[in-house]
């Protein structure tokens, strides 16, 4: 007996000690470690060379105010903003390096942040209430200190109307029709009036930050609280049309390269700053939250999960997480999970590869430890050989056969089927890709290249050649395969009103393959798509402000300056 | 001896006598002290599972069907189907056994009763029973929806009987307490002792989205796995009739937090919980092709969410639940080949490593 009870003490050690690994997925990067991130600015154009040099010296300087409203007096109180604070502190803001001092925290539940090992006392989060004036005060604050990034987080009740998204920053109303009777002109007095806080306003004052690089999440609704907008068809940020993406658009769009100094430890820098936008869901949409009881923003969930590893092992599994693919991940897993056809905008200035900077950085992957158990020890190897700076096609064929058996004797582990599929996709196996990924809820995407530049990317449907414009470097969700053929079901993440079928040699999972280094991403092109797709037949807000439905096509190169 | 045997009758008519003691009297059998336990003896393990979802979309299907496999997977591993008690609404064999707020209750209160006669199964009428009318080992599956309350204090599942949407709070009728539930399994009552071993599984199915723009209802909301363990705590080891030197009662607690029900990801509950029984938990474990609680524990942790997950005991010794039906596997040749590509200077651990592997292999163990 006392044998037996011995076996079984050692029996469940070894079980807990081998299962760590399992336990620890997704915290630094499947126990990679975290890198520095370096100041990987985006590259200057030729005409700015002069201007612009890379901070490589200083230590990376983020400063960051999160605002997470809870407690509303007359509205429905939320539950998880503070979550969502949490959440980004340690999954993002503390893995890139960001001290508790350079964080400001507007949030009602400060209790939620005592745990020391948060908020110790050697390095105090600064926290305030979260009200219009405070948010106002730290965003001006914030902007004047130079920095390599600036994060602003909002988490809170938010509407729209008339073409502008607003936040509520405490009581506040959401009464539909809110700004139907209020004149124009007085339209800015009944927003401070209604304790709202309109986007435009936040971009205002971050449009002069000191920071090299801004990045602004919102996890709050964009309703539409104007009945007359919803009943005219009408939608002010899009002039008549369709608003998905718009409503930054010209915004950013006239945003100039301002040449700035960011003051590091040991010189003063010049160069360029860059915006970029994200939102939890489209002009009209509202962010739904998790139903796990932590009511997490949907969005944001997605996103630090994204950026805990599994955005860069459906991406381009590189040990870096870029914000295309933080947006690209958040943004499938939003759809995936949403019940009211919630989609992400993302908006971004700044030069042509900033979308491709690196949000968290980590070290090679952990690599196979001689003590590790048989499975754990393939895993990791898999890990190893499917990395793309390190691989050769052999070295592809071996990871994806060390997850194979890793997965016949753990079958069920969401991971490994991440790996395998991605595995698959590197190898041109795009069937068994799509069904890896699909096991997970992930979809295959590969990028368009065009060897030649003369012929366009098209698509067919049979004989057919169907009217839409594909560019190099765009993310296609493939569905199925066809011989030599893929069906691509959406373009840059927006889905197609007619699917069609693209030659496989025209595309890559690599970018770099596909063209240059530029990520594809929907900002590459604005876009219109037909009500009857199945994200705005969901609810029917976007589409109100559709009065001229086309087949998709691309707005020409009239928006420019996102990426191109 | 055969002497002995041969001259003395009484011997006989004595050995006879006890014999049949021991095969007719259950009584008398079931006296042993409880740590004499056989808990490989498929009459002294039970399960009740408790469903209260209502199957009536198409989506909840395949939900369904994983269910009917885990029933089949419980059969494998040893239960008797018999000792299979189902409340759910797909098939409830009575109306006793459709899983509604005054049924469950009933069961609740059964439970606690001194013996289970009240416990019928789908073919027979059966009675839980064992040394002083309790089950040596009993598994208790929960699968319904759960609501708390905004303070985080209240936590209960909703009977096939309540309409989710119209509940106004907690404190409406009908709604079934978890702590209700835990501490019925753990009842001391009187006399009684404890369940010997006691396996609990709830699995906690949100239907309520709520939004950053919409008003809600304000007084209940989703169950957290996470506020639901920490509210329940681990119970504490306690010995028989409070006697301080007494044996403990072992208790098993997994939480586990469904966000969608037709979820068929491989961190799908019913899929990964059989998968774990038939013996891929061990695989990942010990490898002694016994699966236990705490290898499908784990298991559960890896394969699932983590966040959504909350599994806790009290430090007894681990259930087995079963023995293992499959058998681990890898390919001669595998290692050799990760071997070979472990070329770099640096990696030259884990190419010897490799190479120690594939000879293992090749001598027919794993580890």
């Amino acid at each position: 007996m006392r044998t037996f009870i011995i076996i079984s003490i050692l029996g469940l050690l070894s079980v807990f000690e081998s299962n760590l690994l399992y336990a620890q997925f997704n915290n630094d990067y499947y126990q990679g470690t975290i890198a520095p991130i370096t100041n990987n600015l985006p590259k200057p154009q030729a005409t700015q060379t002069t201007q612009a040099t890379k901070v490589t010296q200083a230590p990376f300087h983020t400063e960051a105010v999160l605002f997470a409203r809870n407690d509303y007096q007359e509205l429905n109180d939320l539950a998880g903003t503070d979550q969502d604070a949490l959440l980004l502190i340690t999954g993002f803001l503390k893995k890139s390096g960001t001290k508790n001092s350079q964080i400001s925290l507007l949030c009602d539940s400060p209790k939620t942040f005592e745990d020391d090992k948060i908020n110790p006392p050697s390095d105090k989060l600064r926290i305030q209430a979260p009200t219009r004036e405070n948010l106002i005060k730290e965003l001006n604050r914030v902007a004047d200190i130079p920095c390599n990034r600036l994060v602003v987080a909002i988490g809170c009740h938010g509407a729209s109307a008339h073409g502008k998204s607003y936040i509520v920053s405490q009581g506040g109303s959401e009464e539909e029709g809110i700004f139907d009777n209020v004149p124009p002109n007085n339209i800015v007095e009944e927003i401070k009036k209604q304790n709202l806080v309109a986007l435009d306003e936040i971009l205002d004052i971050l449009n002069n930050a000191k920071a090299l690089q801004v990045l602004v999440l919102l996890d709050a609704c964009r309703s539409n609280y104007s009945p007359q907008e919803s009943e005219s068809g009408r939608s002010a940020a899009s002039g008549g049309r369709n608003s998905f993406m718009r409503e930054f658009n010209d915004r950013l769009k006239s945003n100039q390269y301002v040449t700035k100094s960011v003051s590091g430890s040991n010189s003063q820098q010049q160069s360029n700053t860059s915006i970029a936008i994200i939102t939890s869901c489209s002009y009209g949409q509202e962010a739904e939250e998790t139903r796990d009881g932590n009511n997490n923003g949907l969005f944001t969930k997605a996103f630090v999960e994204g950026l805990g590893g599994n955005a860069d092992c459906l991406g381009c599994l590189d040990c870096s997480v870029s914000l295309t693919e933080a947006y690209n991940y958040a943004a499938s897993e939003v759809k995936k999970n949403s019940t009211k056809g919630q989609m992400p905008e993302i908006f971004y200035d700044g030069q042509d590869d900033f979308q491709n900077i690196d949000l968290i950085r980590y070290n090679n992957l952990a690599d196979p430890d001689v003590a590790d158990d048989d499975l754990t020890f393939l895993l990791k190897s898999a890990y190893v050989f499917l990395h793309k700076k390190t691989t050769e096609p052999k070295e592809f064929e071996a990871g994806v056969e060390a997850v194979d058996c890793f997965l016949d004797n753990v079958p069920n582990n969401k991971m490994a089927y991440t790996l395998r599929g991605t595995g698959h996709r590197m190898l041109k196996n795009y069937e068994q890709s799509i069904k890896d990924l699909s096991t997970v809820g992930q979809n295959l995407q590969l990028f368009a290249k065009q060897t030649d530049e003369t012929k366009p990317i098209i698509l067919k449907n049979g004989e057919e050649e169907l009217d839409v414009n594909i560019e190099k470097q765009d993310l296609l969700t493939i569905a199925d395969v066809n011989g030599n053929w893929l069906l691509v079901t959406e373009i840059n993440n927006i889905p197609l009103e007619k699917q069609g079928y693209i030659h496989r040699s025209i595309v890559d999972w690599d970018p770099e393959a596909a063209g240059n280094i530029i990520v594809g991403s929907p900002m590459q092109g604005t876009r219109t798509v037909r009500p009857s797709s199945s994200r705005y037949s969901n609810g029917g807000m976007v589409s109100s402000g559709l009065d001229n439905p086309r087949p998709f096509n691309y707005v020409p190169s009239s928006i420019t300056g996102f990426g191109h | 001896m055969n002497t002995f045997l041969k001259k003395e009758p009484l011997f006989w008519f004595i050995a006879l006598g006890v014999s049949l003691c021991f095969f007719c009297s259950e009584p008398l059998a079931f006296s042993k002290d409880s740590e004499e336990y056989d808990f490989t003896d498929p009459e002294n393990r039970w399960v009740i599972i408790v469903d209260t979802l209502k199957y009536n979309k198409s989506e909840e299907i395949n939900n369904r069907d994983a269910y009917g496999d885990l029933y089949q997977v419980l059969l494998r591993t040893g239960f008797k189907p018999d000792n299979i008690i189902t409340y759910s609404e797909s098939a409830p064999v009575t109306p006793d056994f459709r899983p509604t707020s005054e049924n469950i209750k009933k069961l609740l209160q059964t439970i606690q009763s001194p013996d289970y006669s009240e416990l019928r199964t789908r073919n027979r009428e059966a009675r839980i029973r064992n040394i002083n009318g309790k089950a040596a080992e009993l598994h208790f599956y929960i699968i319904a929806q759960g609501v708390t309350n905004k303070a985080g204090n209240r936590f209960m599942i909703i009977p096939s009987d309540i309409d989710p949407e119209s509940i106004e709070s907690t404190e409406d009728e009908g709604l079934i307490s978890i702590n209700d539930i835990q501490d019925s399994l753990l009842s001391t009552t009187g006399d009684q002792k404890p369940i010997e071993r006691t396996f609990l599984i709830i699995n906690c199915i949100s239907v309520r989205s709520y939004t950053r723009g919409q008003k809600t209802n304000p007084s209940v909301d989703n169950i957290s796995v996470q506020q639901l363990g920490k509210h329940l705590g681990t119970p504490k080891s306690r010995g028989s009739n409070g006697s301080n030197n007494a044996k403990t009662y072992a208790f098993w607690r997994i939480l586990i937090q469904n966000q969608n029900i037709a979820d068929k990801s491989p961190d799908n509950f019913y899929q990964t919980f059989q998968n774990g029984l038939a013996g891929y938990a061990d695989i990942a474990g010990n490898r002694d092709n016994i699966v236990s609680a705490s290898e499908l524990a784990a298991y559960m942790k890896k394969c699932g969410k983590e966040s959504q997950m909350n599994i806790i005991n009290n430090g007894n010794d681990p259930f087995l639940l079963g023995k293992t039906e499959v058998q681990p596997s890898i390919p001669q040749g595998l290692f050799k080949k990760l071997g070979d590509l472990y070329t770099h200077d640096k990696m030259k651990d884990q190419r010897k490593s490799a190479y120690d592997r594939e000879q293992r292999i090749q001598k027919g163990k794993t580890k």
